[in-house]
């Protein structure tokens, strides 16, 4: 499911094709990128605009920004910039008229900085080794400098790049090449050291695991140090719940962290370059990527949506060159700080973002009634945006409306979901109909016994055991009922087909045939928790010619290797026992397509466990085939198989290479006769 | 003479001696048996809180057990099935693989061995707390745990037997390591007893390995032992329980992880003393082991 945003690159070549060849939607024309976002199978896909870019503030007052690194906006909306290049923090207000400057001569690099909820200023100053904290006047209230601690680290030198302050004023601080964590500072006694916060782990590798547990102490020293990587950027929500993005660490690159310093989410999709984090008014998160890109992910860490992307000097709205932070205000709007571009890029959410912000509010506070309305208007404008649909389920599953909780669901296609409600549903229905179904069986099995009791005094059932009789006697019929035979005693199974004759390559076809149905309807008519391909989705032809031309290669390719390993069976054979060694799958598998259509996850271990028995009860019926067909040992046998594997494999790379050689040649004559038709026409 | 000829034939047909033999065990087996069966069936109609007199309730227990009683269709239910598949032919085939491995052995060290095997079944309660809780303590300083921390394969201790995740399948390995039972020593005995002569006539025929004896003599040879062990087998997982709550250390199991039908019982009578519900429960265990020992005898029994 976990993915790299890389996927939308293929997604957009894709689409930029597609754009070729129709006109572009006019959607895009409004915004120079495209919004993605995840659906149900875990794939990036494209959806609506989700924010516009509503304009850019390149000048706070008169005063320009020059490797400006980061911004805040306030509650009241007064807009925070570090300008680092200048040595300075310019406050502007929305419309980016200069309100204050902080700092002038006391800053050396500020990198990073914080405003208070009573706007007193934390700046995080990379140059200086400092924190310094500015009071709403501009005067500096106070300075923190490296915490004289013994569990900080002596060797650890302490330059604060990002920070952000919780409600009672103790700092999270960021420091350059600290790998040990946040540095977490209480502002008791000018700075007192609480210790190490968030830590990132590191991974053993399989490999480094055999290392381990194989060298010596003294070359396990020799070995490269396994550092966790520093956080990149971090937040903090109005919960006091800090956020950390990290790069290059995938499924931890966001993380969501309680007090106690546990990471709580793991986001759907990643992007390798993090620079900053910034939570929304509906405990959304949104994480800026150096490449511009912007993710918002809702509480728990799924994907809403995906835009923005990198400036190739066209300079176009919108469109970053390096972006280093992002902060959202009161009404929703989203300020991204371009440090080359040295401007800020204002984003309005689409009249959709606000109904799936709503929603996702109501949702979440447990409103589910009340979420159904924007929910329901979210999917009227995009019915495939999955994460509505999924809501939609969650809402009707609260609400105990199981039938259509399973229809969003599947929807959805959240198969947690569609399981839990399946359940429910399963349930209300075996409530209902139990003692009638129980009442059936009994009066049906009474019914049999009676009807036998009866049969044996005057009859009845003679011309049916008669009809049965007959029709198993018919040649055809008992030639394809040999495989419940060959099931149960594959060594004699194979005597009856090498020297018997019990079954024709007729019933072989025809065994095929029914393996090749069976298939077909276990790919597609599966229960929908064990479904593997797309809702909606055939490739008959495809999986006919997968199925036949796999049979067929290997059938061939075993009977080549038995030629000339001294092999006693006839292709004809050969093919005969295959397609008998399928029986299993043919007896089984309708009763686990119709099982699996009738459990959920609780039960899911019957359908795994059957298929299991089916798969191995298939492969030890070709081994046996194999080896009684050629009579051979089971070291031959072995040998045999590995050697025919290996004959496919040459096969299939003959196949291709056939394969693409034609093609070439078709595209030749194809060439040859579109310049003939041109010169022609042109003539 | 025409009654003394009478007398003899219904002498003949009586079989009152025979019932004489078998009057002590058919007192015993009705006594502990065959009545607490009965009472069992009867009471689980009804509604008994072993104080009051029980009070009749018609079939309402089972329906209760199969629409109502949620962790019991969604966690002991299959959470008995996958524990008896697993456990059930698992240990079988184990015990006959350890019973064939044995029999290859000489009298001494064989006895020794075998001993060492039953031992786990004999001892299992005393056993259980001493090993399997040491192995699998929750803090660094158990075996497991400082191993793999050891290794850098885990940072911090895992607490094995409350995790949800990790209880169920350790209580398979408890269960597979502690399955050597009854059916095991009667499948020694029956590969110990296969006629030798045997042997040496395939020998002649063209058998090459031991695996071939296995398959061709030992396994023909004693159905009846395999049957028996069979049998066993899946009597003795179905009614496993005490493993779960021993490595547990309570009833019910954390999240009802490793909840097995016979805890689920226990928890009913003598936790919550609805003895009528836990009465239909036991019932419904009782077909459920009744089903399955018929489809392993029939399996064995044919041919």
């Amino acid at each position: 499911m976990k993915r790299k945003f890389r996927i939308s690159m293929i997604a957009s070549a894709f689409l930029m094709l597609v754009s070729l060849v129709n006109p572009p939607v006019k959607a895009d024309a409004a915004t120079p990128y495209k919004t993605y976002t995840e659906n149900g199978y875990g794939r990036i896909v494209e959806t609506q605009t989700a924010y516009t870019p509503l304009k850019t503030i390149t000048k706070i007052g008169e005063l320009a920004l020059s490797g400006a690194s980061d911004l805040k906006i306030t509650d009241d909306g007064k807009i925070y910039v570090a300008d680092t290049g200048n040595h300075r923090i310019l406050v502007g207000d929305k419309n980016g008229e200069l309100l204050a400057v902080y700092g002038e001569d006391v800053l050396g690099q500020p990198t990073g900085i914080f405003v208070a909820d009573d706007k007193t200023l934390y700046v995080a100053d990379k140059a200086k080794k400092k924190v310094f904290v500015f009071n709403s006047d501009g005067q500096v209230q106070n300075e923190y400098t490296k915490p004289n601690h013994p569990l900080y680290g002596d060797g650890n030198d302490f330059k604060p790049t990002k920070l952000t302050v919780d409600h009672s004023g103790n700092m999270y601080i960021v420091c350059e090449g600290n790998t040990n964590g946040i540095v977490h500072i209480a502002p008791t006694e000018g700075g007192t050291f609480l210790g190490y916060f968030g830590t990132n782990y590191t991974w053993v590798s399989p490999v480094d695991l055999l290392r381990r547990i194989i060298l010596t102490d003294e070359q396990r020293a020799r070995m490269a140090a396994n550092i966790p990587s520093t956080p990149t950027n971090l937040c903090i929500d109005d919960k006091g719940l800090v956020y950390t993005v990290t790069q290059g660490e995938k499924t931890t690159s966001l993380k969501k962290l309680t007090i106690a310093g546990k990471n709580i989410i793991e986001p759907d999709a990643w992007d390798e370059l993090p620079a900053a984090v910034s939570t929304g008014n509906y405990e959304n998160i949104f994480v800026l990527s150096e490449n511009g890109y912007i993710y918002e992910y809702n509480k728990e860490g799924s994907l809403l949506f995906v835009f923005g992307g990198r400036d190739d000097d066209r300079h176009r709205i919108g469109l970053f060159k390096k972006a280093s932070a992002i902060d959202v205000d009161k009404n929703d709007n989203i300020y991204v700080l371009d440090s080359e571009k040295n401007e800020i890029q204002v984003y309005q959410p689409t009249e959709f973002t606000d109904l799936v912000h709503k929603a996702l509010y109501l949702y979440q506070n447990g409103k589910y009634t009340e979420s159904k309305e924007p929910l329901s208007q979210v999917i009227e404008m995009n019915s495939l945006f999955d994460y509505a649909n999924l809501a939609m389920g969650q809402a009707y599953l609260q609400e105990e409306n199981y039938p259509q909780a399973l229809k969003y669901f599947r929807l959805a296609k959240d198969k947690d979901g569609y399981s839990d409600a399946f359940w429910e549903v399963r349930n209300i229905w075996l409530k209902r109909n139990l003692v009638t179904v129980i009442l059936i069986i009994v009066f049906a099995v009474v019914l049999w016994k009676i009807l036998k009791a009866f049969d044996r005094k005057t009859g009845i059932l003679v011309p049916a055991a008669n009809l049965k009789k007959d029709v198993f006697s018919n040649r055809l019929v008992s030639q394809i009922s040999y495989m419940f035979y060959f099931m149960r005693h594959p060594i004699d199974g194979c005597y009856g087909i090498k020297r018997e004759k019990r079954v024709s390559v007729l019933s072989a076809n025809i065994l095929l045939l029914a393996f090749m149905i069976l298939y077909l309807i276990n790919k597609y008519a599966i229960g929908f928790i064990f479904k593997t391909v797309q809702e909606g989705r055939y490739e008959f032809f495809s999986d006919v010619a997968y199925v036949v031309g796999l049979f067929v290669i290997l059938s061939t390719c075993t009977y080549l290797v038995c030629t000339i390993t001294d092999g006693e069976g006839s292709y004809k054979q050969i093919y005969c026992s295959f397609a008998y060694s399928l029986a299993p799958f043919i007896v089984l598998k309708p009763f686990i397509v119709l099982l699996s259509n009738a459990v959920t996850y609780n039960e899911s271990f019957l359908v795994q466990f059957s298929d299991f028995l089916t798969y191995a009860w298939i492969v030890i019926l070709v081994f046996l085939s194999i080896k009684e067909i050629n009579n051979y040992s089971v070291k031959e046998t072995i040998r045999t198989i590995c050697l025919t594997l290996f004959t496919v494999l040459i096969a299939l790379l003959l196949i291709f290479i056939i394969y693409v050689l034609v093609s070439q040649v078709i595209d030749f004559i194809q060439a040859i006769a579109g310049e003939v038709v041109y010169r022609i026409e042109s003539i | 003479m025409k009654s003394g000829r009478k007398e003899i034939e219904r002498l003949e047909k009586s079989n009152k001696s025979a019932y004489l033999f078998l009057a002590p065990y058919i007192l015993l087996f009705t006594a502990f048996i065959v009545v607490p069966i009965a009472i069992a069936i009867i009471l689980s109609f009804t509604n008994f809180n072993t104080i009051q007199f029980p009070k009749f309730i018609g079939f309402l227990n089972y329906i209760n057990l199969i629409t109502q009683d949620e962790v019991f269709m969604q966690k002991v239910l299959p959470n008995t099935v996958v524990y008896a598949i697993i456990v059930g032919p698992g240990g079988y085939m184990l015990s006959f693989l350890l019973a064939w491995a044995l029999s290859q052995l000489t009298k001494g060290p064989r006895t020794v061995l075998a001993l060492i095997f039953y031992s786990p079944s004999l001892t299992s309660g005393v056993a259980m707390a001493v090993l399997w809780k040491i192995l699998f303590s929750g803090d660094q300083t158990g075996y497991i745990n400082s191993l793999l921390i050891r290794l850098g394969v885990i940072t911090e201790p895992i607490i094995w037997l409350s995790d949800t995740r990790f209880l169920l399948p350790i209580v398979i390995i408890v269960g597979l390591w502690s399955s050597m039972g009854v059916g095991f020593l009667a499948m020694l005995a029956g590969i110990l007893n296969s006629d030798e002569s045997l042997y040496e006539a395939a020998a002649i025929d063209g058998v090459k390995n031991r695996f071939q004896e296995m398959i061709y003599i030992t396994i023909p040879t004693m159905k009846p032992q395999m049957l028996f062990g069979a049998v066993m087998a899946i009597v003795n997982t179905f009614q496993n329980g005490a493993i779960s709550v021993q490595l547990a250390g309570a009833n019910p199991t954390p999240n009802y992880s490793a909840q097995l039908i016979v805890n689920h019982i226990e928890d009913y009578g003598f936790i919550r003393y609805e003895m009528g519900y836990a009465a239909a429960v036991s019932v419904a265990l009782l077909g459920i082991v009744y089903l399955f020992s018929t489809v392993s005898k029939k399996l064995f029994k044919e041919d």
